[in-house]
């Protein structure tokens, strides 16, 4: 996708030409991949990020998703962010996070916009603790790639005090990878990566 | 069938078959299907999505039914969090919102299949609501508690309607219909009325002339066939008595009832199904996202997967979150403003019959403020 298109992409007043274009974006990125990880550290800051890096950590960073941000405001802090990569900043994802009234189409736009303005960067994740499992699943048609958040091996029912945990097992986690058609992989000690089997 | 063909029968005005609906519910591209359905919401509804001032009363949680998907539901009154609310506690609930200045339209009125109480407990009910408030629409009463009343006190549905009718009843709301596939009600509502008969009591409302919605419970051990014939038998109906209003697609919630090994139905999956509903019922004017049940994200976003009204401030909800919603017990109705206008749609506030109560600049001047970086 040329770098025109993923800016019309990005400005179209059409939430399908722009979900269709992050998804295509994605699905290109990674081959119809899907991840998923138990545990990540993710920057909350560029100097938080660069600690991390430098200790040979995965580079992972927050991006706030601010309820009222203009299109024009929101571009403009991806274009640095883009700006930053290509001048040597570490990056290998991207974590959406939705602030307390943000709504959940702005997130969804803005997962879109991530994929296609940080073509650079690989990943855009979803962190499922802000997200819930439901949203996260539709950011996964709009240009995410891999869940990130209270992934466990094992869970209760979701019966008295547990009821309403947000809480996924690993075989839920590759669920909703596979309910976005997306093949899951889990991401493994070391770094490595081995495909999630039903 | 491919996509396209289905597309231009939407265009030429032809209602889809069975396979058309297998083969949207099929269709991988949630964004393609998405795109589609949205084209039909716009064409009925342009960019307009609506929404009420309402209030839930759940007059006992009492039951004879025990549905295994239910959550709400006591078997007597020892049981932990089993009620009976008197005449004076049900009115206070809306005396409450009426002396706080709410201008509720509605009062929304379901409750358990209560095994002893008299026939004039729920007259009463309805008719001291209207007292309080004369001009206020009283949905009550799931078909399923209609056909209780037939049973429980021998008197035709017909004659059921009537009396309740005469107390204050002007519409029926559209829970109970689950899923209509007796294969499915056997294991999941075995006690409650059947397909047909809950049919059979939305005909005799629309011939009375009282309007009705319909609900569609999906995401507990439905096929898909089963999914897309109960869409059909719907439309079937509506195309009888044009007596429904809306569709409401009610996403099944685990969470304290006997299905809770069963997973919660995916978002993907929520809107499939309001997308399928919306293209397969050209003759249901309205597909209700209904906030308590999908949750407000995605009821936000299924405004563009042809859901065009989010219910009301509803407050007090029981059935929903003793199953597990995270949804708030209410909304305001500057918050569903904002939900709507931050979709990028048009909010109007209606009253039950969906006539227009307030839109455009008697929203504003009311206070609502436009969010900043609207979408579209």
């Amino acid at each position: 996708m040329s770098t025109g298109v993923a800016t019309a992409a990005i400005q179209s007043p059409d939430l399908f030409v722009l979900g269709r274009a992050a998804q295509a974006a994605a699905r290109a990125a990674t081959g119809g991949r899907g991840f998923f990880a138990c545990n990540v550290l993710v920057a909350a800051s560029l100097p938080m990020l660069t600690e991390a890096t430098g200790r040979g950590l995965r580079g992972l960073l927050r991006l706030a998703v601010p309820a009222e941000e203009s299109l024009p405001q929101q571009e403009r802090r991806l274009a640095t962010l883009a700006e930053q990569v290509r001048e040597g900043l570490v990056l290998d994802g991207v974590v959406p996070t939705p602030e307390e009234d943000c709504l959940g189409l702005a997130t969804l736009l803005f997962v879109a916009r991530c994929r296609l303005a940080l073509r650079e960067v690989p990943h855009v994740l979803v962190d499922l603790d802000r997200l819930g499992p439901k949203l996260g699943q539709l950011a996964l048609g709009f240009g995410a790639d891999e869940l990130c958040g209270s992934i466990v091996q094992k869970r209760a029912l979701r019966l008295g005090d547990n009821a309403g945990s947000r809480v996924l097992t690993r075989a839920e986690a590759a669920q909703l990878l596979r309910g976005a058609g997306l093949s899951p992989f889990e991401r493994v000690a070391g770094g490595g990566l081995e495909e999630f089997a039903p | 069938m491919s996509f396209a063909s289905i597309s231009e029968k939407l265009d030429a005005g032809v209602p889809l078959s069975l396979d058309d609906g297998l083969a949207l519910f099929r269709e991988p591209d949630l964004l393609k299907l998405g795109a589609l359905a949205n084209q039909v919401r716009e064409r009925l509804h342009g960019a307009r999505a609506t929404f009420n001032r309402n209030l839930h009363i759940n007059p006992t949680n009492l039951c004879v039914a025990s549905c295994k998907l239910c959550s709400f539901s006591r078997r007597s009154l020892d049981q932990p969090g089993a009620y009976v609310l008197s005449m004076a506690q049900a009115w206070d609930k809306l005396k409450a919102r009426l002396d706080a200045g709410d201008r509720v339209t509605e009062v929304h009125v379901v409750g358990g299949l209560h095994e002893s109480l008299p026939f004039d407990y729920y007259t009463e009910l309805l008719a001291g609501l209207k007292r309080l408030q004369p001009t206020l629409h009283i949905k009550a009463f799931s078909a399923v508690e209609i056909f209780h009343f037939h049973k429980l006190f021998r008197l035709e549905v017909r004659e059921v309607l009537q009396r309740l009718r005469a107390a204050g009843l002007d519409s029926l709301p559209g829970g109970g219909a689950e899923i209509f596939a007796p294969r499915v009600r056997q294991r999941i509502c075995p006690n409650k009325c059947d397909a047909q008969e809950w049919l059979d009591v939305h005909r005799t409302a629309h011939h009375m002339g009282l309007r009705s919605n319909c609900t569609i419970l999906y995401g507990t051990i439905e096929t898909i066939e089963e999914r897309v014939e109960h869409l059909l038998r719907l439309r079937a109906l509506q195309d009888e008595t044009g007596g429904f209003q809306a569709l409401i697609p009610l996403a099944f919630h685990p969470d304290n009832n006997a299905l809770a090994h069963l997973p919660a139905p995916s978002a993907i999956d929520d809107l499939r199904v309001f997308a399928l509903a919306r293209l397969v019922l050209h003759n249901i004017p309205h597909i209700k996202a209904y906030w308590v049940s999908l949750g407000i994200k995605t009821a936000q976003t299924a405004l563009w997967f042809g859901a065009d009204d989010l219910d009301g401030t509803v407050q007090e909800e029981k059935i929903y979150h003793l199953a597990g919603s995270g949804a708030p017990q209410s909304l305001a109705p500057a918050e569903i403003v904002r939900l709507i206008r931050a979709a990028g749609r048009t909010p109007v506030e209606r009253d039950t019959l969906y006539n227009v109560v307030a839109e455009g600049d008697a929203l504003l001047a009311e206070g609502y403020e436009i969010p900043v970086g609207v979408f579209r």
